[in-house]
């Protein structure tokens, strides 16, 4: 069974969602229309892939069963795939693709229906958990605000129905004792004490934590079939004392909610600003001038997570399923360039006749639905960033309140969407970046308010396109980096010498340096720049680049400048003999066509070239990967840079340029030493993606090693 | 471009033959030809026939690695069984065929498709049904390491066809063993680990 | 017969759906809708025999669509479920058409019991 699948949240809009079920049902339409198209030669390898393209394409919409004709599903169905009478509203598709379970009532059939329904749960319980979060920060700034508490509620009742439901009494008895806690606000109208907040706050971690132990289990139970009977398998010692740990946690917290119910402590009605300052946070309406930015209730635009599982402006879908979709339409792409050509090279050959005008206008139209299709299957992987953005509302309470910082958090460009492969990857520097800016950007209210600033500071999160990139920026107002401190650190660490002459940004660009730091007291948060060369790989890694501005006293700003994808790279396609490859455009510094006199030999084992007066080792790939060259032909050569190394590479000829939709080699070959992976070319054969850093090792390893001692002894490794 | 697509509802044997009885291994299998001999892939495991089509060498493999190549969008390797088997190499001709076939995923694998693998071979011959009955156990000896590969011998039109048990005959982790190998190799001196790609 | 179950917790459609299974109406064909607003729109085109609905949902609650198939006219076999069932609750549930309030947890045999009358 499908558990803990990878998943997909394109959090559409509901008009959105209906646009893609339109455009899916019309591609159903065009795919049936260029089956039984005269003019398309039936040829089997391109009906079967239209066959399962459509098929796919259905999958993905819950609306394609009706647009077909075929409205209700029999309850003998999988339960996931039922489809909703036909409504717009979403499923979760993710158990599509399970076998029918038959009816019966069998103690196996049982189980794994519990296990379907605890899948659910734990994916709905972490999306309603998350969302809760948020509302809790919301409920921070404005403590009367119904509409969040409600959500925070709904979600605690929930939870408390489900797990009681599941037997699972941790969650339950949890989620019912923070339902009592915000039910007494319901009621009073009254708005939350931060002693209560901390405990909600404290609660949702909790579930967070008890929740995922669930998913946990039923992830090993899904590899183990064996080992079902109890979810507690004492066997464990480790399991078992985190176990233990989180059940005692648990009560703690429990303990506490039912405290504060009981003496009613978060009764206070009128807000208690001294004390909610202490939370770092603003309570709504105090003495800044600077407005505290309206609530938009996370109900709004994007529905809080209660409604996405179930609700209308959502499809869950299983990402493996969407990315072969995406191949499929890259290999129509692909197909129906190549029946173009045929076309032309028909039409040329025998002069053009009427039905000539006729299929060029059916190609034409292909072609335009080819290409919308391509945009339509990018746009597919492309998610907000919201819930990342949202998790850093969160850090940033957390994290004021450690340091005694207090800050106005802003948010803005939620909505930007781009791949979910990037937002996976945004995480960890966003968290650094976040912490830094409040920890170490932001002065203590005191020093504030010396500095003739508000005491209470501002950090902002933004994102947006620009120029087919997204930007995400923090920009906080505080103390600015500190260019003497840093100059001074940086030579003391060997990384400058001295009287050496550096602009300002490449002054800031040396926090990113591993190992810098000039933090005057590490706190126990983060040190300064402390994570900073983290920050950088994990941009770096992912094609990006970091920008930094600063002004003393006014504040500092971190701009990662991101790809909107890291499924497709820019390539130079070169040729090695009769091999091409694909090099990433990213890591070629130059081309030169080099000149006998350039070359030098080390030792005789290995060789050198002179470009531009920097002497670079030289790799011939044709020699490296066995690669036939004729000896006659004139070399090129690209200088490519990776890890700050660079190296020469002798080609045969560069090709061209090309964008480049990177896929795995497989579980077998992915890890070909100096291939990072493979796209399909235009011509529909696959091209290899070259991994610089990668040839570099293989040619740090082997210098000069022509007659194949080394490596290739894959033949005699196996049989 | 031709494509065979075989009916996944064939009776063949599912179960591995390293546990099941030779009577087990009655089922229809797709026989082929490589050299003067003739093998047999159980039907079940082939999910289609394919012309011989572009494949793209990926250097610094096994040589009987010979490359891989597009399938309909997707990426899969293609091993020659010829080199597999340590055969001589032959010219390539219209004759020769990809059989594609699903391999079991690795345990540690996260994909939950199944993997496919292409085995090229020089000709493809029929569908036959073999009863268990007229399976033998393969030779225990003066085979070598091949012996590895058989599920059994069958005799079938007067002919003795090498039934092969297709995931040792492609099990992955032979490409895995050479790839870290030859990853770590590459790595060993590499003073800081290496970044994800 | 075609029974309708709005829950905005897909986990919790999944229960109730087990729990008919278990109460021997298997045999019956489920829809699902995740809100109130997706129920009527099921309902005006699949016309179900019986709806089995949550109360505490967002946009729109189990009551309130209750109260919008009142206005529309529909009369339409409704089962409210809830976790709390006050008298209060009880009397709301009954005005706006409902047949009666089943409280969670839900047992089989209760579901059994209660539903009986309607698809037996």
């Amino acid at each position: 069974m499908a558990v803990a699948l990878a998943e997909i949240n394109a959090q559409a809009a509901a008009g959105e969602q209906g646009e893609v079920a339109e455009r899916a049902a019309s591609l159903g339409v065009l795919l049936d229309a260029l089956l039984f198209d005269p003019l398309v030669e039936p040829d089997d390898v391109y009906e079967q892939f239209l066959f399962e393209l459509r098929e796919l394409a259905q999958a993905l919409t819950p609306d394609a069963g009706p647009a077909l004709g075929e409205a209700v599903v029999a309850s003998e169905e999988p339960m996931a795939n039922t489809c909703e009478g036909g409504s717009q509203g979403a499923v979760p598709l993710e158990a599509a693709e399970a076998a029918p379970e038959p009816p019966e009532e069998s103690g196996a059939g049982e189980w794994e229906d519990d296990e379907e329904i605890l899948t659910e749960f734990v994916t709905e319980a972490m999306e309603q958990l998350d969302a809760s979060d948020s509302h809790l920060v919301h409920l921070e700034r404005k403590p009367g605000d119904g509409e969040a508490l409600n959500a925070v509620f709904r979600c605690f009742h929930s939870l408390k129905g489900l797990a009681g439901f599941l037997g699972l009494q941790g969650i339950e008895s949890l989620a019912h004792a923070a339902e009592d806690l915000l039910s007494l606000g319901r009621e009073g109208k009254g708005c939350f004490s931060p002693g209560a907040l901390d405990a909600a706050f404290a609660a949702v971690d909790q579930l967070k934590v008890l929740v995922g132990e669930v998913g946990t289990k039923l992830a090993g139970r899904a590899s183990d079939g064996a080992a079902r009977e109890n979810s507690g398998d004492g066997s464990d010692d480790v399991s078992q004392l985190a176990e233990e740990l989180s059940t005692r946690n648990t009560a703690a917290i429990v303990d506490r909610l039912r405290g504060l119910v009981a003496d009613g402590s978060w009764k206070g009605g009128e807000r208690d600003a001294e004390a909610a300052s202490d939370a770092g946070t603003v309570p709504g309406g105090v003495e800044d001038a600077r407005e505290v930015p309206e609530y938009q209730p996370a109900d709004a635009p994007e529905q809080p997570a209660g409604q996405a599982s179930g609700g209308q402006d959502s499809i869950r879908v299983d990402s493996e399923r969407l990315d072969r979709l995406v191949d499929m339409i890259g290999e129509l792409v692909i197909t129906e360039s190549m029946v173009q050509r045929s076309a032309q090279a028909a039409e040329a050959a025998n002069d053009g006749g009427g039905g000539g005008v006729e299929l060029r206008r059916q190609l034409a139209r292909m072609d335009k639905f080819t290409r919308e299709l391509q945009e339509l299957a990018g746009a597919l992987r492309m998610v907000p960033v919201r819930a990342s953005f949202r998790r850093m509302a969160r850090l940033a309470r957390d994290v004021a309140r450690k340091s005694g910082h207090r800050v106005d958090f802003r948010l803005s460009g939620e909505d930007t969407e781009l791949d979910k492969s990037v937002v996976d990857r945004i995480g960890d520097p966003l968290v650094h970046l976040v912490r830094n800016a409040i920890d170490h950007g932001l002065e203590d209210p005191e020093r504030r308010l010396a500095a003739g600033k508000p005491a209470l500071g501002c950090v902002e999160l933004r994102a947006y396109h620009k120029a087919g990139s997204i930007r995400i920026e923090v920009e906080d107002d505080g103390r600015g980096l500190d260019r003497e401190r840093i100059l001074e650190r940086a030579q003391e660490r060997g990384l400058v010498r001295e009287g050496e002459n550096l602009s300002e940004r490449e002054i800031y660009q040396l926090v990113c340096r591993p190992g810098f730091s000039t933090a005057e007291n590490v706190t126990a948060i983060s040190g300064r720049g402390v994570g900073m060369d983290v920050v950088k790989r994990g941009i770096d890694a992912m094609g990006g680049s970091l920008e930094i501005a600063s002004r003393p006293g006014q504040g500092s700003c971190f701009a990662m400048h991101l790809p909107l994808t890291l499924a497709v790279i820019d390539g130079m396609v070169i040729r090695v003999g009769a091999e091409r490859y694909i090099l990433p455009t990213l890591s070629v510094v130059r081309l030169v066509m080099p000149e006998e006199t350039d070359l030098t030999s080390v030792l005789r084992t290995s060789e050198m070239i002179t470009v531009q007066d920097e002497l670079i080792p030289v790799l011939r790939l044709g020699e490296l990967f066995r690669v036939e060259t004729a000896a006659e032909a004139e070399p090129l050569v690209v200088v490519a840079e990776a890890d700050g190394t660079r190296v020469a590479l002798f080609i045969d000829e560069l090709l061209g340029q090309q964008q480049a939709v990177i896929k795995s080699l497989g579980d077998g070959l992915a890890r070909t030493p100096g291939v990072s992976g493979c796209a399909i070319m235009p011509d529909g054969r696959v091209g290899l993606v070259l991994d610089v850093g990668g040839l570099l090792r293989l040619a740090r390893h082997n210098p000069g090693d022509a007659d194949g001692t080394t490596l290739t002894t894959g033949a005699a490794l196996t049989i | 471009m031709t494509t065979t697509n075989t009916s996944q509802t064939s009776t063949a044997p599912t179960a591995s033959p390293a546990s099941a009885t030779l009577a087990d291994l009655g089922g229809k299998y797709l026989t082929f030809g490589l050299g003067d001999e003739e093998y047999g892939i159980s039907l079940m495991r082939v999910r289609e026939i394919i012309a011989l089509m572009d494949i793209t060498c990926v250097p610094l493999t096994p040589d009987y690695v010979r490359g891989v190549m597009n399938l309909r969008g997707k990426v899969i390797p293609v091993v020659d069984l010829r080199r597999k088997f340590t055969m001589e190499a032959t010219e390539d001709h219209d004759r020769k065929c990809i059989i594609v076939v699903d391999v079991e995923a690795d345990d540690d694998s996260t994909s939950t498709e199944a993997t496919q693998v292409g085995v090229l071979v020089d000709a493809v011959s029929e569908v036959l049904h073999i009863a268990g009955e007229d399976i033998e156990a393969p030779p225990s000896m003066s085979m070598g390491a091949d012996v590895d590969f058989l599920a059994g011998l069958a005799k079938a039109r007067d002919q003795v066809k090498i039934l092969l048990d297709i995931d040792r005959v492609l099990a992955s982790y032979d490409l895995q063993a050479w790839a870290e190998e030859g990853a770590l190799e590459a790595r060993s001196d590499e003073e800081q680990p290496p970044e994800e790609a | 017969m075609l029974i309708l179950i709005v829950d905005d917790s897909s986990a919790a459609r999944m229960i109730v759906k087990k729990s008919l299974r278990q109460a021997g109406f298997g045999g019956h064909t489920v829809i699902e809708a995740g809100n109130g607003l997706e129920a009527l729109e099921a309902i005006a085109q699949d016309a179900p025999d019986l709806l089995l609905t949550d109360w505490a949902m967002p946009e729109m609650t189990g009551i309130e669509l209750l109260r919008a198939l009142q206005e529309q006219g529909k009369k339409l076999n409704s089962v409210l479920i809830t976790s709390q069932g006050t008298d209060e609750m009880r009397e709301e549930a009954r005005a706006a058409g409902a047949l009666f309030l089943l409280t969670k947890p839900l047992s089989s045999e209760r579901f059994r019991e209660a539903l009986e009358p309607v698809l037996g």
